[in-house]
């Protein structure tokens, strides 16, 4: 397979030259930014209560 | 680059193609394919060669604890209700899994690294560290599940969980997407060994067609058990993985713009066989209900083979089991890959199943690792099996909200979506789906942790 080839069977971006480049950060928004607090908010509730269950699950367990 | 998608990835997209990597070799040469099956308008053959993500990703949810949920279900419920639900589910995961596909057409790049790229370090890692802690837990259930089966079989733990990580390991020394996804879809069709297993029990037509019309009956009507079963095949049907799985495959598939429509209907696929295998083990177990079997006691799927033997003979429950190991297989395999992607894709290191092992010891190294880890702590004695299980239902659930949300975010990120991001009604019922599945999702984990 030609250098040709492969480059013509391929999108630009698809390319390893291209693919591994990052893209740059985004600018949020007031509404984005409320999300992302909110997700903050049920990170903090959802991670203990994991815990809890994981631990609770463990004390059964044993 | 995508169709009216106003950015470029920070170094620019028009510079001259530098040195070419065997990943870079490997794609073109399935793409080329793609191009000439396109080309000679053999439609058929089009599909065959697009096709794989989709069905991977809905067969690979079938896995062993989402199957001991739909054989809960059966022998709980009967047939009634929870067939059209089912449905249903399964119309859903397609609404999610769709959005993915649009997003590594649009963007070439897997769903951890655009969270990682456009919303910064913080989300970026947490959206990793959760997906890979959730996966690495599913893994150890999905090889309770290989070794359930092969205890059915009369085979030693070591032995049945030694043959299902040396499956996963032999598939990753593939170093090709393409083999690796083929020898994938062809275990994967293991799901279907279901369908014959429910015919087996002899279903009543009549009863089939009445559940998905009026969707009942329900016996026992709403209860805390109820809403468990409910949620639990909701959890059985869209999870974190799935997401990071698809965009990620359809990536290294190198599905472009051109595929959508293909892509689209992979998943489609996927979502009908899946829930046709999944309603089959409904309907599998369902002899169970009018015998008030002793479910509660039950610890995997190994054990409804074993219960449903006088009901369904001997090569019914033989089919059970062995459709319960190979949904613990298959999963251990897409689970495992969806980590490497997703740890790989975080960290700036590169990720695609057609790298050699040394340009690709993260991607390679975190199944790996993952893998043995996961059939290691299955081999201790007296682990908390069960514990864990457990655990991995309320951590998925609990986390799915962020995904979804970042899902939903992406989809609707104009600058690399173009005009594939999100329209109002794609909005209306993705964000629906979203909101539902995240509200039982949470539901669901309260549930678990205070039954009460």
């Amino acid at each position: 397979m030609t250098q040709d080839e492969i480059l013509r069977a391929l999108e630009p971006a698809q390319r390893s030259a291209q693919k591994y480049k990052p893209y740059p950060r985004r600018k949020l928004g007031w509404r984005v930014q409320a999300l992302l607090w909110l997700l903050r908010a049920y990170v903090l509730v959802a991670v203990p209560l994991v815990v809890y269950a994981f631990v609770k699950a463990l004390l059964a367990g044993a | 680059m995508s169709d009216n998608a106003t950015l470029m990835p920070a170094n620019g997209q028009d510079e001259p193609a530098q040195a070419l990597t065997r990943e870079d070799i490997l794609r073109a040469r399935d793409r080329l394919e793609v191009l000439r099956t396109r080309s000679q308008r053999r439609w058929l053959r089009l599909l065959w060669l697009l096709a794989g993500p989709g069905v991977l990703v809905m067969l690979g949810e079938n896995d062993g604890p989402s199957m001991v949920s739909y054989a809960t279900t059966g022998a709980s419920y009967g047939i009634g209700f929870f067939i059209p639900f089912i449905l249903l589910t399964f119309a859903m995961a397609y609404v999610v899994q769709e959005m993915t596909v649009r997003l590594g057409v649009a963007t070439h790049r897997g769903h951890a690294e655009l969270i990682f790229q456009r919303f910064g370090p913080f989300w970026g890692y947490f959206a990793m560290a959760d997906l890979v802690f959730g996966n690495l837990l599913t893994l150890v259930t999905e090889f309770i599940a290989i070794q359930a089966g092969g205890l059915y079989f009369g085979f030693r733990p070591v032995v049945s969980v030694g043959a299902g990580v040396a499956v996963v390991l032999a598939s990753l020394a593939l170093r090709r997407y393409a083999t690796w996804e083929r020898v994938l879809l062809a275990l994967a069709a293991g799901n279907l060994l279901f369908i014959p297993a429910a015919l087996l029990a002899h279903p009543d037509g009549a009863a089939l067609a009445h559940a998905l019309g009026t969707w009942g009956p329900l016996p026992g009507g709403l209860s805390t058990g109820f809403v468990v079963l409910l949620l639990a095949d909701i959890g059985a049907t869209v999870t974190p993985w799935m997401i990071f799985f698809q965009q990620s495959a359809v990536v290294d598939k190198g599905l472009t713009r051109a595929d959508l429509p293909q892509g689209r209907l992979d998943t489609a696929i996927g979502a009908f066989i899946a829930a046709m295998a999944a309603i089959a083990t409904v309907v599998a177990a369902a002899p169970l209900h009018a015998l008030h079997a002793p479910i509660r006691q039950f610890v995997s799927g190994a054990d409804f083979a074993t219960a449903l033997q006088p009901l369904i003979g001997h090569t019914g429950a033989t089919l059970f089991a062995l459709g319960m190991t190979e949904a613990g297989l298959v999963a251990a395999m897409t689970i495992s890959t969806s980590s490497s992607y997703a740890l790989a894709e975080t960290i700036s290191a590169r990720h695609s199943l057609n790298l050699d092992f040394r340009s690709g010891r993260w991607f390679y190294g975190a199944a790996i690792v993952s893998t043995l880890f996961a059939a290691g702590i299955v081999l201790i004695p007296h682990a908390p099996l069960l514990a864990l299980t457990l655990s991995v239902n309320v951590i998925a659930t609990l986390l799915m909200a962020p995904a979804l949300l970042f899902l939903l975010l992406l989809v609707n990120d104009a600058e690399i979506m173009g005009d594939l991001a999100n329209r109002r009604l794609g909005n209306l019922a993705g964000g629906l789906i979203i909101i539902g599945i995240a509200l039982a999702g949470a539901v669901y984990g309260v549930l678990m942790v205070f039954p009460t």
